[in-house]
């Protein structure tokens, strides 16, 4: 090979590396950009822009009196881009490192400085674009942490990202949580509440062009968004925040003091259908009850005694007998059973009486005698009353009672009339119980219970709600008012008079003892009991109509021991506080010198806090939000509607007094309220915006 | 002199005008690729693109210079220069400025900063150029050619301790000079069996690829079975190849940082790790891949904006040429490059001093190195290896360097008449 040859076969090899190499590059260029295109293409349009839903801030919840019980408020999770432009500059980054370090440490006191400082500079050595920094954290915490040192730096706050999310909070805590349920994305269908309205409360997401940045955050691409989300309705519910209250208190008590399984209150108010309070505790360890499951909608069970009502009624309708009637107590013998007074016999006495003491014997024979040879006709009357179907809650989960007729299968001709009579076999939960006598307080009109009386957006009503009337009459007035002393007859002398009765105003109702079947066992088991007491009050113009029921208590487990204390209570307190029904005068005391100043703060709070210190309030107004100690005499009385006075309180209760009024609030400041810019009393629109002067 | 008539007599406007359309094309794709709303201009001194602006200027003026320089200079001055930038890249080890875990920068104040590695390059070539192109010095020769290994291994050495393996790399380019100035193919071929061995050591189990060897080395024992020289070559090779396959596991996991047997492994879709180290290679394709043919246009890429691609206005300029230019815009720029290379090889061999022709080529194999290393990497053909890609990725020690290293060859080449 000549030199010649060889020198040109290796220039020549040299061009040929090149052009292969060239090649190559060339080919996957056009794998890349023709073969592939399309996929990368799409995972550009995927990962870079795109439609991001935006939620829109859920409505809140309140109760009949205007209190809050379920809002969202904004939280934040806060992340770091260890690499963001502000502080690209290791010198402008470790200069300030340990002071922010210092900072967080001493703001959120979970972690020393020096750990603070030593995983933001793994963080940095990382090059970590999305560290997290913290979770939960307030809108307040987050004003005070963007003037933090390198959070400072910067258009984009030093690397700082902020996500914003809701947290539900229900500012009353368990008052009514049952009641008011829950709705996340945990659970497929939401509960309570929250999850009947949800359509309502969660508004409508909005669109929001999104572009993804560095570390997987994606920021908005414009100021405004494509598709603006809607504000979730308001729901305004029919509960009422004190009554609910004296409803769980006074079953809590009763609960632990009986060692009961569980049970249930609803307070409903006669002529709207208006639930005002609706509690239910289940035990979860010994002497501690939660809200756990809605037993007052979806607790079916045996009524027991307080099914006699529906039996009498038939009985009183039917003329059957009267209030006069004689009948025999004690024991009533049926083919194959026995049918036995709990309390033993009181011998041969009316209908009325039998009734009052509630004799099983009695109405089971009644029953049993009147209709034994067309037995359908009693039964019919029950599916006239529409006993049989669900009262259709707007509430999702309640239960389908359980009424039987001659056709079905497990109808017993000789034993299931007897038995109905005095409230076994069938299926009713307590609601439905309750709305039967609810109907029967309001004079025959039978009405469907309502928990929401109207959905709100932005103050203005959209939808109003107006309890379902199920029955026009229910039965004639002649047996209703007889029906209704038979129902005060218990109480002024039947089986409720030693633990319902009260001489200052008067009550109507029925105790109710059942024996439950265990869910295991069945009857045979050890006896559990249910006991109940349903009723309403005021007897001569009923005003509310409530029913206890306490699941399997320990001991005494009459109805009218067990449940009947905890009727009584709830309705002394109820009684006491309405002032429709309780025309006593307004408390006016004016002798201020010698007690302790306080914040302004809600009335009720501050009157019980004196009264435990067995000081007497010098200022004390019906229908004012504030007691204001400094004045001695509070001031104005700002007008239901208006702007509220949050003028020396703290912020917090400034903000959800003024949430509450539903007005936006900004803060300035720190401290307590010493002007807000629009005064108190001030009719504005809701939803305007007000500013609070903190010093 | 006969060539004092003009600075510019007999420069090879062709290279010029290629030089000059490369630093536009990067100018405009750095002022893309890191745009900034607030600083549209492109010659906003206080934006990176204003710098490249001032840089490019600065290169232009470099390299009038080196045209008004003696050609013979170069070849005298070539120790020189040499020592300056061995002294610098030991300087840069003990005073230098550490950015992105490289030790690589030395600061000179007002924002700007000196990367000696660049300019290694150049210093290298010219003094390969000058040892090779000495009387009675003949690459094949053992001590020649160890001379010559050492003038390039120097400044790898240097630079391996910043630690900066993509510039280190770039001087075993230089393997082409030798084989291009007599040292035997041989040598290359088992540089190319060595990396081969190497990559399919990581793939495949190297219980087959011992019994994949046996069977070649078999066959050609076979087949050379009267030549007793080839015989003992094969077997040679064959105990060097398993000793290398039993000795990758070592090298890979105790020589390679884990940084880099990442990125490897990462290349060879030994892992698939999109969101972590195989990021920038993905997010480079999607700006690529997304560009089609046309691409999106000028200020349009949306991979580019906001900082998708990392590195995007130095190692991954391509990407923004990809997605705003799509496969035009790529391919003319390859043309470009290819057409630069064949050009400045022509040039080479129209030498008629060896010390040119050999800095020549030492030119060719950086610049094509540079090229096909960096386009690679960004289109997933080469594991990731940070090197610029010349005259386009932002940066002024690295088009200074360049700049030089062409411009010397030009006055070479304008000069070659006058070498007697």
């Amino acid at each position: 090979m000549s030199i010649r040859t060889n020198i040109l076969l290796r220039v020549y090899l040299a061009f040929g590396l090149i052009v292969l190499f060239a090649v190559a590059v060339m080919v996957q260029l056009c794998r890349v950009q023709f073969v592939q295109g399309k996929k990368w293409a799409a995972m550009q349009d995927s990962l870079s822009i795109r439609y991001v839903n935006v939620e829109a801030a859920r409505g809140n919840i309140f109760a009949q009196d205007g209190s809050m019980l379920a809002t969202s408020v904004p939280e934040y999770e806060l992340h770091m881009d260890m690499v963001d432009g502000a502080i690209a500059d290791d010198k402008v980054f470790y200069e300030k490192v340990d002071s922010l370090a210092m900072k967080l440490s001493a703001f959120f006191g979970d972690k020393s400085a020096r750990d603070y400082s030593r995983y933001l500079r793994d963080g940095r050595r990382d090059s970590s674009r999305y560290l997290l920094i913290k979770r939960k954290v307030s809108f307040q915490d987050l004003k005070q942490i963007k003037k933090f040192p390198i959070f400072n730096l910067g258009k984009y706050g030093g690397g700082l990202i902020v996500l914003q999310k809701n947290k539900r909070i229900l500012p009353y805590r368990s008052l009514a949580a049952r009641t008011i349920g829950y709705k996340n994305e945990n659970v497929k269908n939401g509960v309570g509440l929250e999850g009947a309205y949800a359509s309502f409360i969660n508004g409508e997401s909005g669109k929001r062009l999104m572009q993804r940045i560095a570390g997987g955050v994606w920021k908005p691409v414009n100021e405004d968004f494509e598709i603006a989300p809607k504000e979730g309705a308001d729901i305004m519910s029919t509960l009422d925040v004190n009554f609910q209250d004296v409803a769980q208190s006074a079953l809590l008590k009763q609960l632990i003091k009986s060692d009961a399984d569980h049970g249930a209150v609803i307070l409903m108010e006669v002529q709207t259908g208006e639930v005002r309070a609706v509690a239910n505790f289940t035990k979860v360890a010994p002497g501690e009850y939660q809200e756990k499951f809605n037993y007052a909608i979806a607790g079916n069970q045996d009524p027991g005694s307080t099914f006699k009502l529906a039996s009498y009624m038939a009985l009183l309708e039917d003329k059957k007998v009267d209030t006069s009637t004689m009948v025999n107590t004690g024991f009533y013998k049926i083919p194959g059973h026995m049918i036995k007074d709990s309390h033993g016999s009181i011998g041969v006495v009316t209908v009325k009486k039998a009734f009052e003491l509630s004799s099983n014997a009695a109405v089971a024979f009644l029953v049993n005698n009147a209709y034994h040879e067309n037995q359908s006709q009693f039964t019919d009357h029950l599916y006239d009353w529409h006993l049989n179907e669900k009262l259709k809650l707007e509430i999702p989960g309640e239960a389908q009672p359980v009424i039987k007729n001659p056709e079905n299968k497990s109808w017993n001709k000789n034993m299931t009339l007897p038995q109905m009579a005095y409230g076994y076999e069938m299926q009713l939960t307590p609601l439905k119980m309750l709305s039967f006598y609810n109907a029967v307080a309001n004079n025959g009109k039978y009405i469907a219970p309502i928990f929401v009386k109207e959905i709100r957006r932005l103050g203005n009503p959209i939808e109003q709600f107006q309890a379902r009337v199920i029955k026009d009459k229910i039965c004639s007035d002649v047996t209703l008012g007889k029906i209704k002393k038979m129902l005060e007859g218990v109480v002024t002398e039947g089986s409720g008079k030693h633990f319902v009765y009260n001489p200052l105003y008067n009550i109507a109702g029925k105790t109710g003892t059942a024996q439950v079947a265990d869910a295991n066992k069945g009857y045979r088991g050890k006896r559990q009991y249910q006991a109940s007491f349903v009723g309403y009050f005021p007897a001569e113009k009923p005003k509310y109509s409530m029913i206890v029921v306490i699941n399997d208590p320990k001991g005494d487990y009459y109805g009218a021991s067990v449940s009947g204390p905890v009727f009584r209570e709830i309705a002394d307190r109820v009684y006491s506080s309405d002032m429709d029904l309780n025309q006593a005068s307004p408390i006016r005391v004016a002798n201020n010198t010698q007690v302790p100043q306080a914040k302004s703060g809600q009335q009720k709070a501050l009157q019980e806090v004196y009264t435990k210190l067995k000081l007497k309030p010098q200022t004390v107004k019906n229908n004012q939000a504030a007691i204001d100690t400094n004045e001695g005499i509070s001031a104005e009385t700002p007008a239901k509607k208006g702007v509220p006075s949050t003028v020396g309180m703290g912020l917090r209760d400034a903000l959800f007094i003024m949430g509450n009024a539903g007005y936006k609030t900004a803060v300035v400041g720190s401290g307590t309220v010493v002007r807000q810019s629009v005064g108190p009393g001030s009719i504005i629109p809701k939803g305007s915006k007000i500013v609070l002067e903190l010093e | 002199m006969n060539n004092q008539r003009s600075f510019f007599f007999n420069v090879d406007w062709f290279t010029i005008f290629l030089y000059l359309i490369l630093c536009i094309i990067g100018w405009f794709n750095i002022h893309s690729a890191i745009f900034d709303e607030t600083h549209p201009s492109i010659v906003d001194l206080s934006t990176n693109y204003g710098k490249q602006f001032i840089y490019i200027i600065s290169a232009l003026v470099l390299a009038t210079v080196i045209l008004l320089m003696e050609s013979r200079f170069f070849s005298a001055l070539a120790p020189a220069v040499y020592g300056i930038v061995v002294l610098l890249l030991v300087l840069v080890l003990v005073i230098g400025r550490n950015v992105g875990g490289n030790q690589a920068w030395i600061s000179l104040g007002g924002g700007f900063r000196l990367q000696p590695s660049e300019f290694a390059k150049f210093a290298t070539c010219l003094l390969l150029a000058r040892y090779l192109s000495g009387t009675n010095i003949r690459v094949t020769d053992i001590k020649s050619f160890f001379v010559a290994a050492a003038i390039i291994l120097f400044p790898m050495v240097l630079i391996i301790l910043q630690p900066d393996a993509g510039s280190t790399l770039v001087f075993c380019s230089l393997i082409f000079v030798l084989y291009r100035e007599g040292v035997s193919p041989l040598f290359l071929i088992t540089a190319g069996l060595v990396i081969a061995l190497f990559i399919l050591t990581l793939l495949v189990s190297p219980t087959y690829l011992i019994g994949v060897l046996v069977i070649i080395a078999a066959f050609l024992i076979y087949f050379f079975k009267r030549n007793q020289t080839m015989i003992i070559t094969v077997a040679v090779g064959f105990v060097l190849s398993v000793v290398l396959i039993f000795s990758v596991n070592f090298l890979y996991h105790h020589v390679l940082k884990p940084h880099q047997t990442v990125r490897i492994d990462e290349w060879l879709g030994i892992t698939t790790d999109l969101r972590g180290i195989g990021y920038n290679v993905n997010q480079s394709k999607i700006a690529i891949g997304s560009g089609k043919l046309w691409g999106k246009g000028y200020l349009k890429g949306t991979q580019t904006k906001f900082s998708f691609v990392p590195e995007q206005s130095t190692d991954f300029i391509f990407c923004t040429v990809g997605e705003e230019w799509g496969f035009a815009g790529t391919l003319t720029v390859l043309l470009i490059y290819l057409t630069l290379l064949f050009r400045i090889i022509f040039i080479a061999e129209r030498q008629r001093s060896n010390f040119s022709r050999i800095y020549g080529y030492g030119v060719a194999s950086i610049i094509f190195f540079h090229v096909f290393i960096n386009v690679g990497m960004t289109i997933g053909l080469v594991p990731v290896i940070g090197i610029p890609l010349p005259l386009i990725s932002y940066g002024g020690s690295s088009l200074w360097s360049f700049t030089i290293l062409i411009f010397i060859l030009l006055k070479l080449d304008a000069n070659r008449m006058g070498i007697i």
